[in-house]
């Protein structure tokens, strides 16, 4: 018998060896890319992402494989595809928010624009990153509230992340009387922040009367600090400031507005 | 001042205030600083306690085991020099148990109050512990209390004229070492180009008969992999 003849279950012997070396071959193939992409990305994220994209990947190489292989076995592959394409199509409908959140999600490990521990700001929800997941990404608030953001709404929302940089600055406004002299209030703003460890030397700390309001002359008071201390820094400079001022007799004034009267006012005094 | 102490203890300057005496079974310590307060309570009749000047990365929390000082005059230095200067550093207090060669850090305090500065941009600069000093070509004279001496060997390997306006080190790897009259670490600094230079703290003191002060931070503290700071952002 001539082996070209040769069949196995009704397919010629060649095709089941063509079979045989595709299936082989997408296993190596899947297997290799799995191990490569685990040993690139294990750095950049969390191993459940790693397992992820990598299963991906493989069933990638699987779903081609099997496009090679169903013609020889004679499957009809127009036919599949049609039904295929119907089925992608309903699908599609059904699953559009989640194919969105899975895409974004990906997006998101890849681009990291922000990482677990972040402190950010999501569309207005502060707090820090706990978890970020293929599907959604779950922050921590600081009234300790326990938020899921589906990615993409984190993907197409506006992100503020707070740990990116190693400093970070506020600023207040500092009424005074314009009786007061503003030379030495700024003197005495400067050495109140000076002895504040954490308000840093370098970037310096920027202090100027800023606008001349209408009860007061409004000081500028913009300071730097590491990021990690920055919110206690802003909540003991203010009240600090506010009683060095007032120890040198300079005081924040209460809106005043100054009435004046075309005629004479007749006020009766009661008793 | 520095050495083993004997209980009971006291301490007072215009920061701080110390007290340390026995109760049955153990030790009682007391520090207050302004408005703040440490009390602890050590069970442990049996241990050693000791005050030792330590790097100053502690007061008031540990941010940054890396130190800025800055030259209030600027260092100019000829091509291909080697120039040894002496600078002030700021030292913080370390109050130490001992016992079974194990050791706890009872306090930190400092006489001098600490300030920070970021050396290099906002994104990849780095927070340091900020001290300003006089170049001196002399050891200058020093309270141990507040200010250590570091001896700092400079060389211009390039063929410019250089200015030095600041140092930064990596202090993972800073030894103090300490008399009763000094504190004292030494450090060299290598500038490569116009804006960028190495330091790098020595393991070994500059005056002769120092003992080696407790080392509180390690290497594995801000997980430093490099025992030099390469300064980057200009010096």
């Amino acid at each position: 018998m001539n082996l070209s003849d040769a069949e196995l279950l009704g397919v010629p012997l060649k095709d089941v060896l063509l079979i045989i070396i595709v299936v082989l071959a997408a296993v190596v193939i899947g297997k290799t890319l799995s191990i490569y992409l685990t040993r690139v990305l294990r750095k950049r994220m969390t191993l459940d992402h790693v397992k992820i994209i990598t299963k991906v990947v493989y069933f990638a190489v699987v779903f081609f494989s099997a496009m090679i292989i169903f013609p020889v076995i004679g499957f009809d592959l127009d036919s599949f595809i049609v039904a295929g394409g119907i089925f992608a199509i309903v699908l599609g409908f059904a699953a559009q928010s989640i194919v969105g959140n899975l895409i974004s999600g990906i997006f998101l490990i890849f681009e990291r624009p922000i990482k677990v521990g972040d402190v950010v700001d999501v569309d207005g929800t502060v707090g820090q990153v706990e978890d970020i997941r293929i599907i959604s990404t779950t922050i921590r608030t600081f009234d300790g509230y326990f938020v899921r953001i589906p990615n993409l709404t984190v993907f197409n929302g506006k992100i503020t992340n707070y740990f990116v940089n190693k400093v970070r600055r506020f600023e207040y406004t500092v009424g005074i009387r314009y009786s007061d002299d503003a030379k030495k209030a700024l003197g005495i703003i400067q050495e109140v922040i000076d002895k504040h460890p954490f308000a840093l030397k370098y970037p310096e700390p920027i202090i100027f009367v800023d606008r001349l309001g209408n009860s007061s002359v409004d000081i500028s008071v913009k300071i730097w600090a590491p990021f990690t201390e920055w919110y206690d820094v802003k909540k003991e400079l203010l009240w600090e400031i506010k009683c060095a001022l007032e120890k040198e007799d300079i005081k924040v004034p209460f809106p005043q507005t100054e009435v004046w009267f075309n005629s004479k006012l007749d006020i009766e005094k009661t008793a | 001042m520095y050495g083993r102490l004997e209980v009971p203890f006291k301490w007072t300057s215009e920061r701080n205030a110390i007290t340390i005496r026995g109760f049955k079974g153990g030790l009682l310590y007391h520090r207050t600083t302004g408005a703040r307060e440490v009390r602890k309570r050590i069970y442990s009749s049996r241990s050693e306690l000791f005050i030792l000047p330590v790097e100053p990365f502690y007061c008031p929390k540990m941010i940054t085991s890396n130190l800025m000082i800055e030259l209030t005059r600027n260092l100019v230095i000829p091509p291909r020099q080697v120039k040894k200067i002496y600078l002030k550093f700021p030292v913080e207090i370390g109050i130490l148990a001992f016992r079974d060669n194990r050791m706890k850090i009872i306090d930190v305090f400092t006489e001098n109050p600490p300030n920070y500065a970021l050396y290099g941009d906002i994104k990849e600069g780095v927070v340091c512990r900020y001290y300003s000093s006089d170049v001196h070509v002399k050891p200058p004279k020093g309270d141990p209390k507040t200010e250590g001496v570091m001896e700092v060997n400079v060389s211009n390997s390039t063929r410019a004229w250089r200015e030095v306006s600041k140092l930064v080190f990596e202090g993972s790897i800073m030894k103090v070492f300490y008399s009763d009259s000094r504190v004292t670490t030494k450090a060299r600094a290598s500038l490569i180009d116009d804006e960028k230079a190495e330091t790098r703290f020595q393991d070994r003191t500059w005056i002769k008969g120092q003992k080696r002060s407790q080392k509180l931070l390690t290497p594995g503290s801000f997980q430093k992999l490099s025992t030099k700071f390469t300064m980057e952002g200009g010096y």
